[in-house]
């Protein structure tokens, strides 16, 4: 322990001296303004360092490195308290009490709160990493193949028991994310499969893609329909800098919520292959199931978005533990940050404690102020961030698809991403609507892969002895616990409330009921097409599942074969009333009440008065693709100016003055980061080559 | 007022129109443009650090100002970014890794590897490097003789396509191990998983396994090489432990290359620039210093000499291979 802290000192006077503390300012700043930007966020300001920091001083590449690191969370949330659109994927969960406050008018809170978790979720989890030192060996060692799997299992099963309305099409969402990340090269079997024929898919789905589009393209729709500011017009938009500190007091109010929020961040950051995505949920689900403010989770709960945050940045201390003592990443930006160690000629690896505490220090030190920077900046900026979501829907809705479909090019220089990014937007759009929960899917995708190689892994460990899933100790805990959760929610839960009904007298069902017995026709429900559309992709990954070797059959068919069925009973629900109602009594879900026409109806703004109300949603499908193919064929910035003052101006009815000043200024400020900063070319290849 | 907000939309619209052009107009000759980069795997992996590291100083040895924009496409052990590579426009603004043994085995034994790496025009081998063979540190095995005694040896490999996978395939092959494989996905997994006890031994890169090693976690029974290293003389090589036919063909080689026909004068260029940078001592003590060194780094013409032999040893082992991942 004592050495660890002895190196400190020295390690601040060598880094912070007035050239490091540029360079983490630079960091800084890099890393807010990619955090906020959706699909760009740690991986790609990393990436864009690397060949900055070639020759600098170890210490000042350090700083310059961990600044942007530190400031990229916050600058995520800050999109998704004010927009509903994570800048980063791993601020899904920020938004879903961020953005009810932002609607309420409450932007300023939500953001004072989270900068506040952010700072001190950092400062928490560096201290429990500096304790953590002596342990990390044991902790990096019991977990094996077997323990992932059932980590993995515990966490998709008991999020859609926890937070979903309905129990049946969060399964499916579930479903639908893990059959997605089947696709591609499997390496474990050596396998290509779902890729259609298309080389495209040999590495499957990129997670920012699939995010980028279920969040944010998906949220831009939502603008345009309806219509308005995200905070209501009849709302007074709070601006004080006191309803900000009030943000910062929270914190301190729900510390039970911030502590247990902290610490899961930080030992979700220590295991290799979990990461933010993962951490912001599970903080947020832990935390909506045990505080007594429960009901008010989702709705725009203050201690929603501090515990999500301070996961998040607890996560990075976390993170750093088996990136530096065993050279294994535990996150995303902690893989190219190791690449970066290495062009440094630092090597991480279990020498690294011993020989280098003080570089240790300097990424410590790095992330935590720039974290306290961030969050410093974050209160002071709040109030005027928050005018923002008094800004009418339809103008910065544009503004994010381009945003997105640049993020999309950004991450790996693919252009087909883009229109997948807009696939998954506009699916996403229809999820939302139909209660499918999109971070169910989510996680679905990303621990899919890990799930079916831990499980591949295990079985050749053991030599196909099964058995070993259920015989290491950690993962025996791990199913026990999963068993009695599920006990608990589906048998005692139901029973105790059940009681607690006939204890009142009353019975909850008929009214319900009767809301969902007006007329229904399910040939205009968007919910039914999108079910029948599911049903086909499962009967597809069953079938093309056949056609794999053994080893590479088992997990697409399980998965195939579980969801058919399910699938099969929601497309049943809309062709009868019967079912319908049966379904709908699991769990109270609002799952069949909306029929397309009547939600456009009540949603569509002035511009489409008059015409046919399903074709709505699908000319915003046709804008947004427009927008994509304008960005493939002419390039982002051509694509952008024309697209932006196209939508301004006729289709949402925008002045000519004020449609060029907002083409004008977005183009500039995507073309400063895009090419200016990350080396894209503003015009297309296809074109002008 | 009016008057400066119309002002100043123009003042906007024509910067970004004079620096799209400025983007737009280059020097002439080759390269006029960016080069991409296609990358075997993810972004912090070895290939990865060398690209990086590599195409940073070939910068500086091109006779244009370009940046090389870095591709991350670590599926199927590297097919899909060969694969890609192969089908690119054959203008030099895409180049990539070709891995020996791991890029070759895979157009043998994978049935989607569609390419053919005998026809890739190649612009160098960056390094080659030799493995090492590394158990628990408290295993009961204490020398490679042990170890194949022992009859059957499960071992951790980096993943099917990987140059791991196929050497550990060859070497067990040739000294009679009967062998039980667990796939992982990258090196320190793999590691990790020999120093759980979850396998018995690893086959990886020598400079990969020397942190490892002096951290005393796990030991190193044997280097497949022709002499002894200098970080770890100790260990014995392949030809001392009674092998002395295996060194070669358990070398792994990182080439890169351009798509088939892309013209001589093109190739001449970045072949130039490529063999300045790897000859660069910045360069060369920089990677020294992180573990990841260049050696036996070699041009553009020899390096189809390395497929070649590549090929010749691998034929008789293809149904071994092809056993090694059911």
């Amino acid at each position: 322990m004592w050495e660890v802290l002895s190196a400190m000192p020295g390690a601040f006077t060598a880094a912070f001296d007035p050239l490091g503390i540029m360079y983490l300012l630079a960091g800084t700043v890099l890393g807010f303004v990619f955090g906020v930007l959706p699909g760009l966020g740690g991986v790609t300001a990393l990436a864009l360092l690397i060949p900055f920091s070639y020759g600098m001083e170890q210490y000042h590449a350090m700083l310059l490195f961990t600044g942007s690191m530190g400031a990229v969370p916050l600058g995520g949330s800050i999109s998704a308290i004010l927009l509903n659109v994570p800048g980063t994927p791993q601020n899904v969960a920020t938004a879903f009490d961020g953005y009810p406050l932002a609607r309420q008018g409450k932007a300023g809170l939500a953001i004072g709160s989270a900068a506040a978790a952010a700072s001190l979720g950092a400062l928490f989890s560096l201290v429990l990493l500096i304790l953590l030192i002596p342990m990390v060996r044991s902790i990096i060692l019991s977990f094996g193949p077997p323990e992932f799997l059932m980590l993995i299992l515990f966490g998709l099963v008991s999020i859609p028991l926890l937070t979903g309305r309905n129990f049946l099409t969060g399964l499916i969402a579930g479903c639908i994310g893990l059959s997605l990340s089947f696709i591609g090269f499997s390496g474990t079997s050596g396998v290509l499969r779902y890729n259609f024929g298309t080389m495209y898919l040999y590495d499957g789905l990129e997670l920012t893609t699939v995010v980028m589009g279920l969040f944010a393209v998906s949220q831009a729709i939502d603008l345009v329909f309806t219509g308005g500011t995200v905070a209501d017009k009849s709302i007074t938009i709070q601006t004080k800098l006191s309803d900000v500190l009030e943000g910062v007091k929270m914190v301190f109010r729900y510390k039970k919520t911030f502590v247990r929020s902290s610490i899961l961040g930080t030992i979700i950051g220590v295991i290799p292959g979990m990461g933010g995505v993962i951490a912001n949920i599970f903080a947020w689900i832990v935390a909506s199931q045990s505080s007594p403010r429960k009901a008010f989770f989702g709705k725009g709960e203050v201690e929603g978005v501090i515990a999500s945050e301070a996961a998040v940045n607890a996560k990075d201390g976390g993170a750093l533990l088996p990136t530096l003592a065993f050279g294994i990443p535990g996150s995303g930006e902690m893989a190219v940050l190791m690449g970066a160690f290495i062009l440094q000629g630092i090597a991480p690896g279990p020498q690294f404690l011993r020989d280098r505490m003080d570089i240790a220090w300097a990424i410590i030190l790095g992330l935590l102020f720039s974290n306290i920077i961030t969050s410093i900046f974050g209160v002071l900026a709040a109030r005027h961030m928050a005018k923002l979501t008094a800004v009418k829907g339809s103008i910065i809705a544009p503004i994010i698809v381009c945003a997105s479909l640049m993020g999309a090019l950004a991450t790996r220089n693919e252009p087909i991403d883009m229109f997948v990014t807009l696939f998954f937007g506009f699916i996403g759009y229809v999820m939302d609507k139909y209660d499918f929960s999109k971070v169910t899917m989510v996680l679905g995708f990303i621990l899919g892969r890990l799930a079916e190689i831990s499980f591949s892994q295990g079985m050749m460990i053991s030599g196909n002895d099964p058995s070993i899933f259920v015989t290491r100790p950690i993962a025996l805990g791990l199913l026990i616990s999963l068993v009695l959760l599920v006990v608990y929610m589906q048998v005692v839960v139901p029973l105790r409330r059940r009681l607690k009904l006939k204890t009142a007298g009353q019975a909850g069902g008929p009214a319900a009921k009767k809301a969902r017995s007006g007329k229904q026709q399910y040939w205009t429900s968007l919910g039914f097409y999108f079910s029948l559309f599911v049903l086909a992709w499962f009967a597809a990954v069953v079938a093309l599942g056949f056609t794999y070797p053994r080893r590479a059959q088992l997990f697409p068919l399980s998965v195939g074969l579980f969801t058919l069925p399910l699938v099969a009973l929601t497309v049943l629900g809309y062709l009868s009333p019967r079912v319908a109602d049966a379904l709908g009594s699991i769990k109270g879900s609002q799952l069949f009440d909306l029929s397309l026409a009547d939600e456009l109806k009540a949603t569509v703004g002035k511009a489409q008065k008059g015409k046919l109300n399903v074709g709505a949603f699908f000319t915003i499908v046709l804008w947004f693709l427009g927008a994509g193919v304008l960005f493939y064929t002419l390039g982002y910035l051509p694509g952008t100016a024309v697209f932006m003052f196209a939508f301004l101006k006729y289709y949402a009815g925008h002045g000519l003055k004020l449609s060029l000043a907002l083409t004008a200024a977005s183009s500039a400020a995507i073309w400063f980061i895009f090419s200016f900063c990350l080396g894209i070319s503003p015009l297309s290849e296809l074109l002008f080559s | 007022m009016k008057r400066s907000a119309l002002r100043f939309i123009a003042v906007c619209l024509f910067s970004v129109l004079c620096l799209a052009s400025a983007a737009v107009h280059a020097a002439d000759g080759f390269p006029s443009k960016n080069i991409t980069w296609l990358v075997p795997s993810k972004a912090g992996g070895g290939y990865d650090i060398y690209a990086r590291a590599v195409g940073r100083q070939m910068q500086k040895y091109l006779p244009n100002k370009v940046d090389f924009i870095y591709m991350n496409l670590p599926a199927g052990g590297g097919v899909e970014s060969l694969t890609k590579l192969y089908n690119a426009k054959p203008d030099g603004y895409t180049i990539g890794y070709v891995k020996v043994p791991g890029s070759i085995v895979s157009q043998m034994t994978l049935d989607f590897a569609k390419y053919d790496c005998e026809k890739i025009a190649y612009i160098g081998n960056i390094t080659t490097d030799h493995d090492a063979l590394v158990v628990k540190k408290d295993s009961p095995l204490n020398s490679f003789k042990e170890l194949v005694a022992k009859g059957t040896v499960k071992f951790s490999t980096t993943g099917v396509g990987a140059t791991s996978w196929v050497n550990t395939v060859v070497l067990t092959k040739e000294v009679g191990i009967t062998p039980k494989y667990v796939h992982y996905t990258n090196t320190a997994d793999a590691m990790l998983s020999v120093i759980r006890g979850d396998t018995d031994a690893l086959v990886v890169p020598f400079f990969s396994t020397l942190q490892y090693a002096n951290s005393g976690d796990v030991k190193l029974l044997v280097l497949n090489a022709a002499s002894r290293a200098k970080e770890a003389p100790d260990v014995p090589t392949i030809g001392e432990a009674g092998y002395p036919g295996l060194a070669d063909a358990l070398s792994a080689s990182r080439l890169i290359g351009c798509p088939p026909n892309t013209p001589p004068e093109v190739m001449k260029v970045l072949q130039d620039a490529f063999w300045q940078a790897v000859n660069d001592p910045e360069l060369l003590t920089a990677l020294d210093k992180a573990g990841f060194p260049i050696m036996e780094p070699c041009k553009g013409a020899d390096s189809l000499k390395l497929v070649h032999a590549c090929m010749g040893v691998f034929e008789k082992y293809k149904a071994d291979l092809v056993e090694s991942v059911q």
